[in-house]
């Protein structure tokens, strides 16, 4: 099973969804260990899938960046699957809805990653706040089969 | 190989693309709006499929010819499409998405979103026919050369 954390830019909030998932990190964790995560404030292309790692059950764990575009995506993936043989089931965690204002105006500042990033306070702020939340909802994705 | 004819919403320009690929359209004389309006999925599509990719026929290459919607977001959904088949090592020269959109003109555009966009069928649909018509040759011209490169490297 591939394991999709997915939110509108796919270089913060889903990282550490997949990070918290894969245990790269967890609540002893430093600011620092959370910044220096692999692909967190990536540059990559919007919409590219990003591969994290494989988790003890065996799920590969994947973080997406897709806008508003979700359902087609999905859509795509789904088709893709069936036109390809790909032979995948997909579990698509939404993280946006886990967002903050503090890390919805970082975005609004950076809406080009290949810019000098700016406000990183307000990112580090928004991540404070977010934390506890956002490991109970991975925590309950884990126990998902 | 597969062949992807990407538009905004799947119902009209990869339709069109698709036919003439497929040779259910004529590529020496405009078609009848019946033929058009005959074509599987010609603005039919709903917003809530767009994404879907459609198996639309076979060319006389035996490739395989689909339309698929991708919204206003095309290079992301492209992006994330293509990510996906090269982490499940689908290897790139089993597939290729072409782009229709950048032969719609600005009649098709309005009756798409009159049609798809706002429900206005009977309003929409013959406009989106009409605005295809007056640019089906450059339809054309883009199916011969994918054509052509298609031999070319098969």
């Amino acid at each position: 099973m591939k394991v999709i954390y997915h939110d509108k830019t796919g270089r913060h909030l889903s990282i550490l969804a997949a990070s918290i998932h894969l245990q790269l990190i967890n609540e002893n964790s430093s600011k620092e260990d959370l910044f220096k995560l692999p692909y967190f404030l990536n540059t990559k292309p919007l919409g590219t899938l990003l591969y994290m790692g494989l988790d003890s059950q065996g799920k590969e764990v994947y973080v997406l960046g897709r806008k508003s575009s979700f359902k087609v995506i999905r859509n795509a993936y789904l088709g893709m699957n069936r036109i390809f043989q790909l032979n995948q089931d997909f579990l698509f965690v939404d993280i946006y809805p886990l967002s903050n204002l503090k890390i919805k105006i970082f975005d609004l500042f950076n809406s080009k990653p290949e810019k000098e990033i700016k406000f990183f306070n307000l990112l580090s702020k928004g991540v404070d706040q977010i934390m506890p939340n956002l490991r109970s909802f991975v925590e309950k994705v884990q126990h998902l089969k | 190989m597969k062949i992807f004819y990407s538009c905004y919403g799947s119902a009209h320009s990869s339709v069109l693309s698709a036919a003439i690929h497929t040779k259910m359209l004529d590529t020496e004389k405009i078609p009848s709006n019946q033929e058009i309006l005959n074509l599987p999925h010609y603005d039919k599509t709903e917003n809530s499929e767009v994404g879907t990719p459609f198996f639309f026929g076979k060319d006389e290459m035996d490739n395989e010819i689909y339309i698929i919607g991708m919204r206003s977001q095309k290079q992301l959904v492209l992006n994330s499409i293509q990510s996906l088949l090269q982490d499940s090592g689908v290897p790139t020269t089993n597939y290729v998405f072409i782009n229709t959109l950048s032969q719609v003109n600005c009649i098709t555009r309005l009756g798409g979103f009159l049609s798809r966009g706002l429900g206005l069928v009977n309003l929409g649909r013959p406009l989106t026919i009409y605005g295809l018509k007056k640019v089906y040759f450059n339809f054309v011209k883009l199916v011969v050369k994918i054509k052509r490169d298609l031999k070319r490297f098969q």
